[in-house]
């Protein structure tokens, strides 16, 4: 497998605060790798050094074999990077804002003519083409800066949390189309606070105060939880309460509505619950998502 | 030239897009029509000639020679007559309540003194709260009060002409040069120009850069082929475009309204307020780079703004500040351009006579420039 992105002791320094500390991973060519966590973890950091718009104070970067930041020049027609708050411009049509960044990128216009029907095709923006992109709905907007970052057809695409803001349904085609855009072999390197975005993904790794503290593929990830997940449905919220308050055995704990999300530390303490809280409470063993891991290694 | 093209290539883009979205944004229209209304309403407004005074005359004699002295004031176009009386009890009333701003009391003995040989006295009552036109409207009534008391003395000597001969007398002849009516729009319309230059190019072009990185568009081209420099270039020539249509559509304008003469070079206008367009664009990028949202960058705008219009001799005369205010006056440069935009108008100073301040503007623009260019590339990565 041929290594695109090479990360080794990452180091960024805000005036003492340290936003990246001592990352270190790699984004194997055709890879959708996520950088999942919440705000404040690094991820914008990385991709914005990772991009060649921001020097690291320290460790060393390579993108597509070119070290950061110093060939940073050379990257960038390779690269396509889509910032956190991309809102284009919002005087200009869906069509305009495209051929502007084609511009810039020197694109010949009948090289972007034979490219621009497809791209408006997959993100389902033809009919839309000639709006003003201010008139244009969240997710839409997100597709249409999605075309502007693929225009000059990119090796590595760095998409700073592309689906921050947008309803679940656009949320849902809009990683469709990366998975489209994937399978045309693009590597797409996605940072997002969203866990359950980490089913979309190659390989994650979890990002929490400036350091990856998990990665995997989700599979492994899940499967590398420690503990055990159980769910409950019961009948008398009160009196649950009061079996969770009395067992000892709950490392984590979450209502849902009338649903528990419960964490035991293995099989034994599970099963002992499951005894304990009764049959009415529906309490059963399901499998750990990928926040689960992440609440745990973070309690860890 | 490859590099060249290959440098103005991008640019082209980046102007082409511009000038798109100032179309959307009706901002062309603020940008053409504003000035104009701008000109037209300062030009009325800065105008501090003082004309049609709300006057109350109060003529406690009634005599032919009060009359005499009133008719005087009826005729003059600087005083209004708004209120004839005999009583003066009446005054207090009357410039307290602002029905009129001056009042001109002659008193009961005015035409016995003057029969007599005498000194007759007449009362001048002006409105201290507006002490600046108080003065000039003062000093005009003296005028008028001075003329009729010639009046009466030459007529005394001509009647004694048989006994004394002629007498000797200095009189004067006024010329003033450069503006013969005294106007203060002629002077003001000039300065109003300057300001507006500043208003828009400043203010726009630091709005404008904002803007894109309140959207993030600046970001996003970093990541591109398109270079920082190219982005300003892209971004600054239509504004120069636009500044100095406004010059010229400006210009016009104050022309037909205020027939505000234009007796210099217009080409050395268009070429010098090209520098001082240069300088407030380099501050409206320098303003953007510190600035994170558009309401900061406008208020430093009008921070910057400021001592543009109070400090460069604009409404107040420089030569009359404290000392320390005048050296400070030096980085002004909106102080440079009052004296090259008046010059030109009024007195159609050539480039040589102007050399100080251009090269003044010259200096200033290039440091301003290199500055905000080099502030422009650290923002942008």
């Amino acid at each position: 497998m041929e290594i695109v992105v090479n990360v080794e002791k990452l180091d960024k320094n805000f005036k003492g605060v340290k936003a990246v500390d001592g990352l270190d991973f790699t984004v194997n060519r055709g890879e959708i790798f996520g950088l999942i966590g919440p705000d404040g973890g690094g991820k914008t950091t990385t991709l914005r050094m990772l991009s060649g718009i921001m020097k690291p104070t320290g460790g060393a970067a390579t993108v597509l074999g070119r070290k950061l930041p110093d060939e940073a020049e050379g990257v960038k027609e390779h690269i396509g990077y889509m910032c956190q708050k991309f809102s284009l411009y919002t005087d200009l049509t869906v069509e305009e804002n495209i051929r502007f960044f084609a511009d810039i990128y020197l694109i010949e216009k009948k090289e972007l003519d034979e490219r621009l029907g497809p791209l408006l095709q997959m993100t389902r923006l033809a009919p839309f083409k000639d709006r003003l992109a201010g008139d244009l709905s969240g997710g839409m907007k997100q597709k249409l800066a999605l075309i502007c970052t693929l225009i000059h057809r990119p090796e590595i695409l760095f998409l700073d949390e592309p689906t921050t803001g947008v309803d679940p349904v656009s949320r849902r085609e809009f990683w469709e189309i990366l998975q489209q855009i994937h399978t045309d072999g693009v590597t797409i390197v996605v940072t997002t606070p969203y866990m359950d975005e980490a089913e979309q993904c190659s390989r994650i790794g979890l990002m929490f105060g400036g350091r990856i503290i998990a990665m995997d593929t989700p599979r492994d990830m899940k499967r590398s939880f420690k503990g055990v997940v159980l769910e409950s449905h019961p009948a008398d919220i009160k009196s649950f309460r009061e079996i969770i308050a009395s067992s000892g055995h709950i490392l984590d704990q979450q209502q849902l509505g009338s649903r528990f999300h419960l964490v035991v530390e293995d099989m034994a303490a599970a099963d002992d619950f499951i005894k304990k809280a009764g049959k009415d409470s529906m309490t059963h063993v399901i499998a750990a998502s990928v926040e689960d891991v992440f609440i745990e290694r973070i309690k860890e | 030239m490859g590099t060249l093209k290959e440098f103005l290539v991008p640019v082209g883009h980046m102007m082409k897009k511009e000038f798109i979205e100032m179309r959307r944004s009706k901002l062309v229209i603020m940008l053409i029509i504003a000035p104009i209304i701008q000109a037209i309403v300062f030009g009325y407004v800065a105008t501090t000639d003082i004309t049609h005074v709300p006057t109350m005359i109060c003529d406690e004699d009634s005599s032919s020679q009060s009359r005499a002295l009133s008719d005087k004031f009826l005729n003059s176009e600087y005083f209004d007559i708004v209120d004839l009386t005999r009583n003066p009890q009446t005054i207090q009333g009357e410039l307290g309540s602002n029905r009129a701003k001056v009042c001109i009391r002659i008193p009961n003995d005015f035409e016995k003194r003057i029969k007599r040989g005498e000194t007759a006295v007449v009362q001048i009552i002006g409105d201290g709260t507006d002490s600046n036109s108080a003065t000039q409207t003062m000093s005009r009534a003296q005028l008028i009060i001075m003329a009729f008391s010639n009046n009466i003395f030459a007529d005394k000597i001509t009647s004694m002409r048989s006994v004394v001969g002629t007498l000797p007398s200095v009189s004067m002849e006024e010329r003033v040069w450069y503006n013969p009516e005294l106007a203060s729009a002629n002077v003001m319309v000039p300065g109003v120009i300057g300001l507006i230059l500043t208003i828009v190019t400043l203010v726009i072009m630091s709005l404008s850069i904002v803007r894109e990185k309140e959207s993030g568009n600046i970001e996003q081209m970093v990541v591109t082929p398109i270079t920082p420099l190219q982005i300003i270039a892209g971004k600054v020539i239509p504004y120069i475009a636009i500044g100095l249509a406004d010059i010229v559509l400006v210009v016009v304008v104050c022309g037909l309204i205020f027939k505000t003469p234009f007796v210099g070079s217009f080409l050395l206008l268009m070429v010098l307020s090209f520098l001082m367009i240069m300088v407030n664009l380099g501050m409206g990028i320098l303003i953007s780079t510190v600035s994170a949202t558009q309401q900061q960058a406008m208020f430093s705008s009008i921070f910057i703004m400021m001592p543009n219009i109070l400090l460069s001799g604009f409404m107040f005369p420089i030569k009359n500040m404290p000392v320390v205010l005048q050296w400070l006056t030096y980085l002004i440069p909106m102080r440079y351009y009052m004296v090259i935009i008046r010059g030109i108008f009024l007195k159609g100073l050539g480039f040589m006579e102007l050399l100080p301040q251009s090269a003044a503007l010259f200096v200033y623009g290039v440091i301003v420039f290199t500055a905000a260019i080099r502030a422009f590339r650290k923002t942008a990565g």
